[in-house]
């Protein structure tokens, strides 16, 4: 059987990434993919740099208020990976970071984004918040419902389908041996070492098996079935989520756009697409009572129709375009909707990398993982991410 | 050009619309399409590498025959549409050969 | 919400068939159609306002036309024309007996109709060639140009040139001819000999008599009007600037083989490619319905039961969609699938239906018998095909990709092996058509590269919309 040090399980951002970290530090690395490379949450998602907290974040400050300071500083991590991932990776990653707005459009809302701006200056997060004059020099593509606006100038986006791609190229420059469309359906402890078996999922169903001293596991929505098979339970509930994408046009919008009060996320690519998500829900498929990991997210089209009036709502022109597709993608959340990152207390050499953001904060939980992994420290304290939060 | 058939084909009267500034004639139940070939127009859109683009399936499912219409008794702001797809009215103004959507403008607020 | 028993999506051949057997029922039907008047692409009529005497008076056309009068002229069935349909949902109550939920768009807004079943019968579109020049402004689909003589009574170009493998082409010269346009040249990439080869089969002839004698005429005709019809020959190349202005032929040794060395230009404004067609099977897939590749027979085809049935309780499909064979073959599937809705919905006298059931399917096995002929002699074949396809050819003419391009991503990364990782690597496939006109070739170059069977490979996912509609109708 061939033995590696490290086998990550999981072909999206995280797992190649932390595959390209872990392998740069000179580990033999293996990475299994039950699909393709970039093919879940990691492809899918629209690809905002979003550092300023999120709605969905800003809706539970309260009772989460110490985690969110913690997560604030380890945003400065991720801005400063950020600036520099094109440099590190030597190629385009279409990584525009020329600011976001949140937006508010009540008085309520107005207040809200005050209250979320002491949280993020006190932790040293550069944001400002602008009114409606100032916010129209900035971006006049912007509705004059928007009241005021928090800005925060290091964010932007990445295209999604690059990123990804670019860290599996840099993993196997790196001799990881990247192997797609491996169902892994057994991890079992064996003399210290764990031992992988997985199925090939096109062609044949054979089966084979590998050894390493660790496992990294970066499964994404998959996550809680490919931890139960070391008999790890993560608290991972998947999540299925709409995007909407519109044709090409000239380049107008120039910001990561979204809401304090309501679902939205707006941004254009580069290559001209507007694309419309924030948040909006798709129905998961089950079978038997149980989530169908096989079968995508469904869509309801009152879900599609309220995401783009709220779109329209915040940049009008949006009104002219036509939409082209709305897509389903899964991942996964904890419960407090912040990362699992770390080592697993009952399972020695078994790590754990996902939910929370992983598009932004992906290349920054990978270097962090791999560090600890490889060092059994970090550059920055994890420990409030540990799976052990739960128990 | 293209040439309109006249034997055996009896059309309605006449209505007038706008295409790219002037007045041209066409029937009521031609698509644009039909009448921006009946014109001579070879190039409906293009694209930002200035690629002309033009009817290939004449059946809705392309998109490579989108030209921009405003139409006069319709509320509805100017539109993107299929010409294939797409029938004359009186007054409706049609361009052609625009870089798609380069239409919409940054200060179009509403 | 607007409710109906029975939804037909498609008003060709396949839809109006199944809705004649309904009829019977007293069932409350509904008939969606994309144009102003039923009778799909191949009936496609002239607008009401125009007056046409003599419309597709060939005798071919004469039980499609006479099909398209009984149900248009049936007072019990609802119409939604010029009508767009978005996509399918299941209902919001899984409980309610209208479990299907169509989203429609037309110039009134945005309409969504709950069902108890449906048949969609979207039919065909033209199959897009890669070559040289195949996005010039010109180029057009064989069908496309049918449907602007036949329907919009137009002839669209001067000098119109033909190429292709399918027999199509020698339709529409003839309409052109009649019409009083310029034909310039007709050329088949298929031998001669290999033409007739299936005329050497006399029970095939006897049989299936009345379409060869058809095609037999429209040969004579063109013939006799002095058009070059040419056998072995290929497009090579389509040239101009801004706009198509000539077409560069060469011919095909027996090998299969283009010669360059024969290459020759042929001055046109018109450039209709017939290679054949391929199901639009994305509504249906879009619901969930499964799927098998044809290559020879439409791409992406839905699966089906005897009934028409497709996997999802109360989905029927009929014609093109379960594999390109033209419109008798469709009306009959048609029927077979009014027979099936009436069954899945219970109404008395559906059983009695059972003689009409084996009678129309022994008419459907007679029917695919030369369907399969023309589908086999029509087929371009992967060698020919990649023969045209250059490096610098547009491969997707929404995002602007070249086969070259393309390929260079399989090299970066060798472990693609799907349409959707593909897509999402390339760009291939993400525009405006969604990729109805990209994807046939790139599922071929994908098997090629990765040594996998067009099934493993796969479709792209089909998704709501499917086909792109502007947000301030969705919203409206």
């Amino acid at each position: 059987m061939q033995k590696y040090d490290v086998a990550v399980i999981g072909g999206g951002l995280v797992g190649c990434a932390s595959a390209y970290y872990l392998s740069q530090s000179g580990a033999d690395v293996i990475l299994l993919e039950r699909g393709q490379i970039n093919e879940g949450a990691s492809g899918r998602n629209a690809g905002s740099l979003h550092f300023q907290l999120e709605q969905r974040l800003v809706k539970h400050r309260q009772e989460l208020a110490e985690a969110l300071e913690h997560y604030v500083a380890l945003t400065q991590i991720a801005i400063d990976h950020w600036r520099n991932i094109e440099q590190e990776l030597n190629c385009d990653l279409e990584v525009v970071m020329e600011g976001g707005f949140m937006v508010a459009e009540t008085d309520d809302e107005t207040r809200l984004l005050e209250e979320k701006s002491a949280i993020e200056k006190a932790q040293g997060l550069t944001v400002e918040l602008l009114e409606r004059k100032d916010i129209h020099k900035l971006a006049p593509y912007l509705s004059d419902k928007v009241q005021a606006a928090l800005f925060c100038p290091h964010e932007g986006h990445c295209n999604p389908r690059l990123l990804t791609p670019a860290y599996a190229r840099g993993a196997a420059a790196n001799k990881v041996e990247i192997l797609t469309n491996k169902n892994v359906t057994g991890l079992y402890k064996k003399q210290g070492r764990w031992q992988i078996k997985f199925t090939n999922n096109q062609i044949n169903k054979n089966g084979d098996a590998v050894i390493a001293e660790m496992v990294l596991n970066a499964a994404g929505v998959w996550a809680n079935e490919v931890g139960l098979l070391a008999s790890v339970d993560l608290p991972l509930l998947p999540v299925g989520l709409i995007m909407n994408v519109t044709e090409k046009i000239p380049k107008v919008i120039h910001h990561l756009i979204q809401h304090v009060g309501r679902k939205l996320s707006m941004k254009q690519v580069n290559d001209g697409n507007v694309l419309i998500g924030g948040g909006w829900l798709a129905k998961l498929q089950h079978q038997d009572g149980k989530w169908h990991s096989e079968r995508p997210a469904l869509i309801h089209t009152d879900t599609v129709k309220e995401n783009l009036r709220t779109a329209a709502s915040i940049v009008p022109f949006v009104r002219d375009l036509h939409l082209i597709r709305t897509w389903t993608g899964m991942t996964a959340l904890a419960p407090d909707q912040l990362p699992i990152l770390g080592a697993v207390d009952k399972a020695s050499g078994f790590y754990i990398a996902a939910g929370g953001s992983a598009f932004t904060y992906g290349p920054t939980y990978a270097r962090l993982i791999s560090e600890l992994i490889l060092t059994s420290s970090t550059s920055f304290p994890i420990a409030p991410y540990a799976a052990s939060r739960f128990q | 050009m293209a040439i309109r058939l006249t034997r055996n084909v009896e059309r309605p009267d006449a209505l007038t619309l706008i295409l790219n500034g002037e007045t041209v004639s066409a029937y009521a139940g031609e698509t644009v399409a039909t009448l921006l070939f009946a014109e001579d127009i070879h190039v409906f859109y293009k694209t930002d590498d200035a690629q002309g683009h033009a009817p290939f399936c004449n059946m809705g499912t392309c998109f490579e025959c989108l030209v921009y219409v405003k139409r006069r008794h319709c509320s509805d702001s100017p539109a993107w549409v299929r010409a294939c797809m797409t029938e004359v009215e009186q007054d409706m103004l049609i361009e052609t050969g625009h870089q798609i959507n380069s239409k919409h403008n940054s200060h179009e607020n509403g | 919400m607007r409710t109906a028993e029975v939804v037909i999506i498609g008003a060709g051949p396949a839809g109006m068939a199944a809705a004649e057997q309904l009829i019977d029922y007293d069932l409350d039907i509904l008939i969606i159609d994309e144009q102003a008047s039923p009778g799909g692409q191949i009936y496609r009529q002239p607008p009401h306002a125009f007056k046409v005497d003599n419309w597709l008076s060939s005798r071919i056309y004469k039980n499609g036309k006479s099909l398209l009068k009984k149900v248009s002229e049936n007072k019990k069935i609802n119409w939604l024309t010029q009508t767009t349909v978005l996509g399918i949902t299941q209902s919001d109550d899984n409980e309610t007996n209208y479990p299907h939920k169509i989203t429609t768009c037309n110039r009134k807004g945005i309409q969504d109709i709950q069902t108890k079943s449906l048949l969609i019968t979207p039919g065909c579109h033209d199959m897009s060639i890669v070559f040289p020049g195949c996005h010039l402004p010109g180029v057009m689909a064989t069908g496309g140009i049918q449907t602007l003589v036949k329907s919009q009574q137009l002839i669209p170009g001067e000098r119109f040139l033909f190429a292709g493998t399918h027999p199509l082409q020698l339709i529409v010269a003839d309409q052109i001819v009649q019409a009083g346009g310029e034909v310039v040249g007709m050329i088949f990439a298929q031998r001669f000999s290999q033409v007739f080869a299936i005329l050497r089969s006399p029970s095939v002839l006897i049989r299936h008599a009345g379409k060869f004698l058809y095609l037999a005429g429209v040969l004579l005709r063109l013939i006799k009007a002095g058009i070059p019809i040419r056998f072995s020959e290929t497009l090579i190349q389509a040239n101009g600037k801004a706009r198509l202005a000539s077409v560069s032929i060469g011919a095909i040794d027996r090998s299969g083989d283009i010669k360059k060395d024969t290459v020759r230009e042929i001055l046109c404004d018109r450039l209709g490619i017939c290679f054949g067609f391929l199901a639009s099977s994305e509504l249906a897939r879009q619901y969930g319905a499964d799927y098998s590749w044809s290559s020879a027979g439409g791409g992406w085809v839905i699966k089906h039961d005897e009934w028409m049935s497709t996997g999802v309780a109360g989905v029927y499909v009929a014609g093109e969609i379960t594999g390109v064979a033209g419109a008798e073959v469709a009306a009959a599937e048609g029927r077979l699938a009014g027979l099936g809705i009436a069954q899945y919905l219970g109404r008395p006298g559906s059983q009695a239906a059972l003689p009409l059931f084996k009678k129309t399917h022994r008419r459907l096995q007679h029917l695919n018998q030369f369907a399969n002929i023309l589908k086999y002699l029509s087929y371009p074949g992967g060698k020919l095909l990649s023969q045209l396809a250059t490096e610098e050819s547009i491969l997707c003419k929404c995002e602007k990709i070249t086969l070259g391009e393309f390929k260079q991503k399989l090299v970066e990364h060798h472990h693609i092996s799907n349409a959707g990782a593909a897509k999402l690597f390339s760009r291939t496939g993400m525009g405006l058509c969604q990729g109805r006109y990209c994807h046939y070739y790139m599922t071929k170059i994908l098997s090629e590269h990765g040594a996998l069977s067009e099934q493993d490979i796969g479709p792209f996912t089909a998704r709501f919309p499917v086909k792109p509609v502007t947000i301030k109708s969705l919203i409206k």
